[in-house]
This record gives C-alpha cells, sequence and structure tokens, in this order.
C-alpha cells in the first residue's frame, strides 16, 4: 500500500544522504527495531501484530529485552512466510475472504514481497497526526528525512519523561515538524528550546502528546515547501479510513500567513511567524477540509467567520466595536480580513470596499447618532442578504451623498459580475471595515474629549 | 492550421464514484479525483475508441453516504445449515453531479463517445454525455476547471495504483487542480 512505498522511499533517501547500501530489512531490523520496539515502551501502535500481542502481555510477562527480541524473531518469521494481512502489513486487507471488508479487495493478484511489508512499517512510521485523527503522508525529500530525525527524539523524550504514554508517533511527527519547522529550529544545540505538548491525565497521571491542530501542520510545511504538494490522508486503526490523495497548495496559504504577519506585525511589535500561526483557528476540521477536494485558502476559512456572514439564516451578526487598542478582537478582525482578501483575491474590489467604509461612517456619523438618520440607512445596507438587496441598498444612499454617484456606480457594476459565492465574503467585508472605521472615530473623538 | 485540436466530449450525471486502490480495510472512503491510467484505459475500450488523451473532472460535493457490505466469501454454519456472508459498514464519499471532460483526438472518436454513457468506477453511476462535440484547442482544454492527473513519472508524482492492463505495473502520475473543481456550481 501507499505506507510500503513511502517506507521504501525513505530507506533510498537514507543511503543516498549517508552514502550506505542498507536494505530495507536491514534498515527494519537494525535501526528501527531498535528504536522504535527494542523498550518497555514502544514508539508506534501496529495493531495485531506480535508487538502489540506482547504489549498486550506485559503484566504476564514483562517486556524484558529476550522477550522483545524473541518477539521480534516471531514477527521476521511472519513476514517472511506467511501471506500478508493487515494485522503486520501495514495498510493490508484484512486476512479472510470472509471479511466484512473483503468485497473492498482488488482481484489482481499482486505479489507482495517481504521487502514491501517491511517498509509498510517504516512507511506508517512517517504519518504526520493531525487533529481529528487522520495522518497525512508527505511524499517530499525534505520532510521524510526531517520526521526521521524526529524519531530519536522521540525515544530520548521519552526516557526523560517516565509518565509518558507510548505508541504515539503520528502524533510526534505533528509536533516534530512544526517545531523542526521554526524559524529559530537548532537541531544542534536543543531540539527542545520548545518543549512538545504534553496534557498529563489527573487521575492516573499518565502523560501523553498532544496532537497538533491540522492548519498548524499545513503553516509549518507551507513555510518550508511553499509548492503544491500532493500528500495522502489516511488513519489506519481495527478499520482504516482512506481519504486518499489531497492536494495541499501550500504556496497560497503561505501568502495569506505573510499577509497576516505583516498585518499582526503593525499590531503588534515582536510577533512571530509562529505565534501569528499558533492563534489561527479555522472553522472546518481536517475531514470536512478535505471534502473540498484540496487544502487552499477556502479550508482554512477562520473560526466563527461564518456567524458574521449573510446566509441561509439571515443577515449575520454585527461585529462589535473593539474597546481600546489591546482589545483582541482587532487580531480576530484582522484574520477575518486578510482570509476574506485573499479568497476575493481581486484588488481593486478591496480598494472599494475599503472607500465604502469611509463614506458609510460619512452617512451614519456615529458621532452625531440619530442626528441625521443616515445610520439606519447604512445599517439595512450591511444587513443585505444577496444580490439584489446589496445593489438596492446602495442605491439609496445616493441622496444622501449624491457627489459619490460614480462610484456607487462603479461598485453597483462590480456587485453584479461578482461570483455569487463571493457576495456573502463581500458584505462581510463591508460590515468589517465599518465596525473598523467606527471603532478608530470613536477612539479618536473620546481622546478628542 | 497546425495547431493540434482536441475533440472534447462532456459527461455529466448525478453521482461518480472512484475507488482509491489503498482502500482494502475501510469503514470510511472518499472518493479519488482523478482517473488512472487504467481508468482511462477501461473507458477506452468501453467506447470503442483510439485513445482518450486527456480528461477534467469536477463535482459539486462530496456526500458521505453510508451502506452495507457484504463479504466476498461465504461462511459455513454447519449447525444452522446455513450459508452466510460476514456484513459490515463503509461510509463512502461520493461525488455529487460529477463533470467529467474526456478529449479525443479524431472527430470520429469523439463522435462515437458522445453516442454513449460511461461510469467511473461504479456500474450503476452512469454519466451521459452531452450530444454536441467541442473542437477545443490545448490551451482551451487546459482552462476547463477541474482535477487530472497528468500520468507519468516526475519528481512530483504520486504512485496511484497498479495498472491491471499493464502487467499489474505501478501507475504514477502528477494531480493538476485547475480553477475551482468543487462547488463551482451551486447545487438546485
Amino acid at each position: 500500500m501507499y505506507t510500503a512505498y513511502l517506507g521504501r522511499r525513505l530507506v533510498e533517501l537514507l543511503n543516498a544522504r549517508d552514502h550506505t547500501q542498507r536494505t530495507v530489512q536491514d534498515f527494519f531490523s537494525n535501526e528501527y527495531f531498535t528504536l522504535f520496539f527494542n523498550d518497555e515502551r514502544f514508539l508506534q501502535h501496529v495493531n495485531n501484530s506480535k508487538f502489540d500481542q506482547a504489549y498486550k502481555q506485559k503484566g504476564k510477562t514483562p517486556l524484558t529485552e529476550v522477550v522483545r527480541t524473541n518477539v521480534l524473531a516471531a514477527q521476521h518469521q511472519r513476514i517472511q512466510h506467511d501471506t500478508p494481512d493487515g494485522s503486520f502489513f501495514l495498510g493490508g486487507a484484512a486476512a479472510e475472504a470472509t471479511a466484512g471488508t473483503s468485497g473492498q479487495v482488488t482481484d489482481i493478484l499482486l505479489p507482495i514481497s517481504p521487502e514491501e511489508v517491511y517498509a509498510s512499517w517504516i512507511g506508517a512510521a512517517l504519518g504526520i497526526g493531525v487533529s481529528g485523527g487522520l495522518n497525512v503522508l508527505v511524499d517530499d525529500d525534505l520532510v521524510l528525512l526531517t520526521l526521521y530525525d524526529g524519531w530519536q527524539y522521540y525515544r530520548t523524550f521519552m526516557k526523560q519523561m517516565h509518565n509518558l504514554k507510548p505508541h504515539q508517533i503520528n502524533t510526534w511527527n505533528g509536533w516534530w515538524i512544526t517545531n523542526a519547522f521554526r524559524e529559530d529550529f537548532e537541531p544542534t544545540d536543543d531540539p527542545f528550546s520548545h518543549q512538545p505538548d504534553v496534557k498529563i491525565d489527573k487521575a492516573s497521571g499518565v502523560a501523553s502528546l498532544e496532537t497538533q491542530k491540522w492548519v498548524g501542520v499545513i503553516f509549518a510545511l507551507a513555510h518550508k515547501i511553499p509548492r503544491p504538494l500532493t500528500s495522502y490522508v489516511y488513519s489506519l486503526s481495527q478499520m482504516n479510513t482512506t481519504v486518499g490523495f489531497i492536494q495541499i497548495q501550500l504556496r497560497d496559504i503561505v501568502e495569506v500567513l505573510r499577509e497576516l504577519h505583516r498585518q499582526l506585525f503593525l499590531l503588534r511589535e515582536g510577533l512571530s511567524y509562529e505565534k501569528v500561526a499558533s492563534l489561527y483557528e479555522t472553522e472546518m476540521g481536517f475531514q470536512k477540509a478535505c471534502e473540498l477536494g484540496a487544502i487552499g485558502v477556502q479550508a482554512i476559512e477562520p473560526e466563527s467567520l461564518r456567524e458574521y456572514m449573510p446566509g441561509v439564516r439571515g443577515s449575520g451578526k454585527p461585529f462589535k466595536t473593539p474597546k481600546n487598542r489591546e482589545d483582541s478582537l482587532w487580531i480576530t478582525y484582522k484574520i477575518y480580513e486578510t482570509w476574506i482578501d485573499a479568497m476575493l483575491n481581486n484588488r481593486k474590489l478591496l480598494e472599494l470596499s475599503e472607500k465604502v467604509a469611509a463614506i458609510l461612517i460619512h452617512v451614519s456619523d456615529p458621532t452625531q447618532r440619530g442626528k441625521k438618520g443616515g445610520s439606519n440607512l447604512v445599517n439595512e445596507l450591511t444587513n443585505s442578504t444577496n444580490r439584489n438587496q446589496l445593489i438596492e441598498r446602495f442605491a439609496r444612499l445616493i441622496d444622501k451623498i449624491p457627489d459619490q454617484h460614480p462610484m456607487l456606480n462603479e461598485i453597483a457594476s462590480m456587485i453584479a459580475v461578482m461570483p455569487l459565492t463571493d457576495i456573502p465574503l463581500f458584505i462581510a467585508l463591508l460590515k468589517l471595515k465599518y465596525a473598523v472605521e467606527e471603532a478608530k472615530l470613536t477612539t479618536s473623538t473620546s481622546k478628542a474629549n | 492550421m497546425s495547431q493540434e485540436l482536441y475533440y472534447v466530449v462532456r459527461y455529466t450525471g448525478p453521482f461518480g464514484y472512484i475507488k482509491p486502490w489503498t482502500a482494502v480495510r475501510d469503514e470510511r472512503t472518499f472518493s479519488q479525483q482523478f482517473l488512472t491510467p487504467s481508468i482511462v484505459e477501461g473507458i477506452r475500450q468501453k467506447l470503442g475508441v483510439e485513445g482518450i488523451l486527456r480528461h477534467r473532472l469536477s463535482y459539486a460535493k462530496i456526500d458521505q453516504q453510508q451502506e452495507r457490505t457484504q463479504s466476498r466469501a461465504f461462511v459455513i454454519e454447519a449447525k444452522r445449515k446455513r450459508a452466510t456472508r460476514e456484513q459490515s459498514i463503509l461510509i463512502r464519499g461520493v461525488m455529487l453531479n460529477p463533470v467529467l471532460h474526456l478529449a479525443f483526438s479524431t472527430r470520429e472518436d469523439a463522435e462515437r463517445a458522445a453516442e454513449q454513457h460511461i461510469c467511473l468506477c461504479r456500474n450503476e453511476d452512469i454519466l451521459l454525455p452531452d450530444d454536441l462535440v467541442l473542437t477545443q484547442t490545448i490551451d482551451e482544454f487546459d482552462q476547463i476547471p477541474g482535477f487530472e492527473l497528468l500520468f507519468g513519472e516526475s519528481p512530483s508524482a504520486v504512485m496511484v495504483g497498479y495498472d491491471r492492463f499493464q502487467a499489474n505495473q505501478p501507475m504514477y502520475g502528477t494531480v493538476k487542480i485547475v480553477g475551482r473543481p468543487v462547488g463551482a456550481d451551486p447545487l438546485e
């Protein structure tokens, strides 16, 4: 399966890097086994494998060096002589034709070599675990070698932490890739200058690694590899999940992140790239994002923005006005704005929306609310739910600001040709810019008073 | 005119599903979003044409549909004197309203294809042709929104299965995405 393909790729890459001639089986027995299974706590869980069985029996038979070596021998025996099945060929089918999933198996008779089976273990250890219980395999030299380099640190970390639970290699990979792709990462001095995220169960005292947010992993990848990457998304357990090949449009995503970093840096000095990435929360879970067919700008829709956008349930919430310069709403609004800008991807439209927001402020004039009756018009406008309403309500502004006639005309013609899916985004952007302008005005007048 | 032309037929239908080659023990599987060399060869044989040069696939959304599956083999229950099949539950992410463009090298091939139905990987999901053959330049075809697998090995290629028509050799290709391939045409 695909895990086998990637496992073999890793061994090839390592042979090229270290000028060695290791076979996949050599690598499995000497390096991989030693690191992953030659300890009382294993790094990887392979459901129903010999290692899994021994681990479950460790109460009766402690996992001594001798026991572990015997288990390895028994596992070799199976791999060399038995027909591969899912219990030791990772990503493989169930053993019997009477299994409920047997209908999914092809009728092509594929000779699966022991080499391929060994490779499948190594490949599965390269899956990057993300929130939502899915793993991502990435066929990229830098990613594969980085993950491989991280394995030994997982063992080191586990040795340091006696209550750390075993079997979390995929979760580790998620943390390691975000850590190793940091700007300030220096593997030579201290790979743990940033500690892995660990949570401790109060009752049992058992510590476990925390799964990384999917968008955090995507941002880390985007930072180092700004090109489209075809990833493979899956999960292996009693039963598997195959999402399949999903392209991650890292270049588009990194542009959003860089723009956001630039904007937020103006707001809060000294904000690092990683901090900005960590502030970002998405609306969609990873599986939902994969349903979009590719992970691009659309997939990283910020959390809760939808509540403000017009939709089936009406015109959406109004944006609250930030209280002061320190208000965290500013950051949220910048995230919203940057994402909408990237989605609309229309420089002219964005400039126009800025100008419109300024005009709306002029019309409603929140400093003398109610005196001129303009604020109702503006409220109505920002509560529009569709294209027709929006154009019609723009038209009503003409009486208030006759001199802005050409601009209103321009905006109406742009709205008329805008794709349907962009309308709610544009309305949300108008509302947002309006709220921001309003905040600027009220804070400056309160200062003047 | 020396410029190479494609003769393009557009197929549409309510559902489409392409099983990824790695799905063998699943409780949940999404549809693959592109055709592999062996799928294209299967469609070519079904249509009875010389060759299919390119493809482009788009759809409205992925819909997760739960179904019951049965094992391939029977279990004999000697005591109860009956044979049964093991059942299992599978959630399948199916494409809604798939649109497939196929490019042919000759007008004859395209016209023949435009009179036939095809299916992707489940024979109940029938896609029907528009009865019109579009003549397009390569550039024009390249603008059609959708997914396509550009066949062959390259640094950005991924392995997409084994080719039953080529002695089960591994198949490779690079995923190409043009425009907005999912949800550009809202449902309804």
